[in-house]
């Protein structure tokens, strides 16, 4: 009897002591900062996370870095919430907005859409801003993307590599682009690979793939495998988790990849020469930032490389890039920023474009 | 007199079971998580008055605790069902899926009915795949002898991966870049009781479903062979019960109310069945069953329970740095103490049993 008490009372300290220790580990990551607290001059920010919650070195931890930095450098205060399913999305909105407690709410990723559409409804006068946004709203920001952009600097890598003495590098003058699913949004980023390789290197001959799943790594990374027994050099993925595969594949065949979207050099640093990256962090900012400007407005709006909403990421990356190359990017990636250079947007301009577009040193 | 009043303690804590029981896990959780925030260097305070505020400060937080406690009751009164026929049911989630796909299909279809016919219609083809789904894990027990632990658990797999495979594929909206169905057409929505808010009519369903389960199981022949079979399958069998029949349909109740869970949420709360929308409702069902001491309108309280600790997280999220998952120690302290009745019991001996000896020990001098 005495040893049940006993066994009873320690096992109960001992839950309680763990639990404790495991909730010490936490109290270091940064809190959000108390809310309604706003000084005069800064403004006070929700932001909605994506289902992934942070931790996921994604979208989420992105956007994070991104409102973290406004804090910082515009001395801006912000809660944030993070939804464990997409059910949550609406209440999570809506118990923002009902407090109004923000000059701007953030909700972040496409399927936050339909609750976003909702809640603009009932709160016509708060500002939302929607970040990777498939709406076409007047009343909140809907913030997309030029796919075409994020994708145009790697394919200049690419185009430029394949005739380059790089280490992996081969002899044909072939290069590849796997999706994970042919829709128009992605069928840009292939636009603009293509586009990008063949602004300097006109000759150059692209292989597509398509995974059919931004799922399955095993079969993004027999495609890739093919691929590169077919002399391609070097693969941009556009595929979500099955490019995992991709990646994979290159380090094991000794060639190249790219990676997309959050930067992911670090999987495979020998082989993944860069990411064709988006920048949630840069958008997050950006809106933040506009607020504070007096410049925020609704409606759809476009960011590419100027806004730095996109861009070509080689930090992590092992792979050693000749100069002559280095120094072509930064140049068209310049040009691109100034406007000199529009990429096109669909597989029908390629032709005409790379036959009036050609980079000469 | 002294030692009477102990022994009478002792006797009445021997018995402690049931409502109390889980009054006082309950309340022990809170107090022991508090001393965790407390030692993590969060203020408890502020934490409880966060959730409370979340769960009942204003109507939002009301509507969000009964619509948070609308899965859970049903989860919860599934598993109590099949644990009357002494059924360990964890196939609740997988259930849970199926019943949300059948919703689905049949919801996301326009039939050009009127409401009233095409929203039963919907729930109903909830209903029905759920229940093939778990009288499947009582056919496998009843036909082969499988474990329905073992089978639960594994269909709950295969469930929610049809389900995701659906998704991605046949059943995937037009265009969208999110694993999801179409929206449900007007006609098969469970309608709001507040326009702004998640909350459905289905909260009404679920707690009439758990009176109708209590009433099911205390005043109805089938009831009252479920419970034989809980309590002694040898002797209800011969008493003439047909033990295979029974746990076949005990089963197929269950998951039909599983069914209902998946049905209310996509017809009611998302309006479109998108992947992974389950948040563990069918394995959180096991922790209200296990707080409402299986008892099938005490569900409805310990229901509600965990549901104004979801809605409270929200607002605990929101307005303080303490983590969300501060509330998932909660409720699982909760479950630790309620699923360990001598753990309980143990702490609230101690004093008890000391004063106790020292009486014995007088006594015996004497």
């Amino acid at each position: 009897m005495n040893f049940k008490k006993m066994a009873a009372l320690s096992m109960a300290a001992l839950m309680a002591l763990s639990l404790a220790a495991c909730g010490n580990g936490t109290t270091s990551t940064p809190a959000a900062s108390g809310s309604g607290e706003t000084e005069a001059g800064t403004i006070n920010v929700g932001l909605v996370l994506g289902t992934g919650g942070l931790g996921d070195k994604n979208f989420n931890d992105m956007a994070y870095d991104g409102i973290t930095r406004a804090q910082e450098e515009l001395g801006i205060t912000f809660d944030y919430l993070e939804p464990e399913t997409a059910s949550d999305y609406l209440p999570d909105l809506r118990i923002m907005a009902e407090s109004g407690e923000y000059d701007l709410i953030i909700g972040l990723g496409s399927d936050q859409g339909d609750a976003m559409t909702e809640i603009i409804e009932d709160f016509p006068d708060q500002k939302f801003s929607h970040i990777d946004s498939s709406l076409d709203l007047d009343t909140i920001s809907c913030v997309k993307t030029k796919w075409q952009e994020q994708t145009f600097l790697t394919g200049v890598m690419a185009g430029l590599g394949t005739l380059s003495d790089m280490e992996f590098a081969n002899e044909d003058n072939k290069i590849g682009v796997i999706l994970g699913q042919d829709n128009p949004a992605l069928r840009k980023g292939v636009v603009g690979y293509i586009a990008g390789a063949k602004y300097v290197n006109p000759d150059v001959e692209v292989i597509e793939g398509n995974v059919d799943s931004f799922n399955d790594p095993a079969k993004g990374k027999e495609i890739a495998l093919s691929m590169y027994n077919q002399g391609v050099d070097f693969i941009q993925a556009i595929a979500g988790a099955s490019g995992m595969g991709i990646y994979t594949c290159s380090e094991e065949t000794g060639r190249y990849s790219f990676g997309v979207g959050a930067n992911v050099n670090y999987l495979n640093p020998d082989n993944i020469v860069a990411t064709a990256a988006r920048k949630v962090d840069e958008m997050v900012y950006n809106e933040v930032k506009a607020v504070i400007d007096g410049t925020w407005s609704g409606g759809v709006h476009i960011t590419g490389l100027a806004e730095g909403a996109v861009g070509y990421d080689d930090a992590q990356s092992n792979v050693v890039v000749p100069d002559d190359i280095k120094a072509a990017i930064e140049e068209i990636r310049q040009q691109i920023m100034d406007g000199t250079l529009v990429p096109p947007e669909s597989m029908d301009e390629i032709d005409s474009w790379v036959a009036a577009n050609q980079y000469s040193k | 007199m002294k030692k009477k009043n102990d022994v009478q303690r002792e006797n009445r804590l021997s018995r402690l079971d049931g409502a109390p029981l889980s009054i006082i896990s309950l309340l022990i959780s809170i107090v022991i998580s508090a001393v965790i925030l407390a030692v993590s260097g969060y203020n408890p305070f502020e934490a409880y008055s966060a959730i409370i505020a979340g769960a009942f400060g204003s109507l939002r937080g009301i509507a969000q605790t009964l619509t948070q406690a609308t899965p859970l009751i049903f989860t919860g009164l599934a598993f109590t069902l099949a644990k009357k026929a002494n059924l360990i049911n964890l196939g609740v989630e997988g259930q849970l899926y199926m019943g949300a796909l059948g919703a689905a299909i049949v919801g996301t279809v326009d039939l050009h009915l009127p409401m009233v016919i095409h929203l039963p219609l919907a729930i109903l083809g909830g209903l029905i795949l759920g229940a093939l789904f778990g009288a499947l894990i009582g056919f496998l027990k009843v036909k082969f002898g499988s474990n329905e632990v073992v089978a639960g658990v594994m269909l709950n797999t295969i469930a929610t991966l049809f389900v995701s495979y659906l998704l991605n594929g046949p059943m995937l909206a037009e265009g969208s870049s999110v694993a999801q169905t179409e929206r449900v057409v007007e006609s098969a929505r469970l309608p709001r009781i507040f326009q702004s808010y998640q909350l459905t009519i289905a909260i009404i369903i679920a707690v009439i479903a758990c009176i109708l389960v209590r009433w099911f199981i205390n005043r109805t022949t089938l009831g009252y062979e479920i419970r034989c079979v809980g309590l002694n399958p040898k002797a209800a069998e011969t008493a003439g019960i047909s033990i295979g029949k029974v746990l076949i349909l005990s089963m197929c109740i269950s998951g039909a109310i599983a069914g209902m869970a998946g049905a209310s949420h996509v017809l009611g709360v998302d309006r479109r069945l998108i992947d992974g929308f389950s948040s563990g409702y069918g394995f959180n069902g096991i922790a209200v069953s296990a707080l409402a001491a299986e008892n099938p309108v005490g569900v409805i309280f310990a229901g509600l329970v965990f549901g104004v600790l979801k809605a409270g997280a929200m607002e605990l999220n929101r307005s303080t740095g303490i983590p969300t998952e501060f509330v998932d120690v909660i409720q699982s302290m909760v479950v630790i103490f309620v699923s360990a009745p001598l753990l309980v019991k143990g702490m609230l001996h101690i004093k008890n049993n000391y004063s106790g000896k020292k009486a014995a020990k007088v006594a015996k001098e004497a």
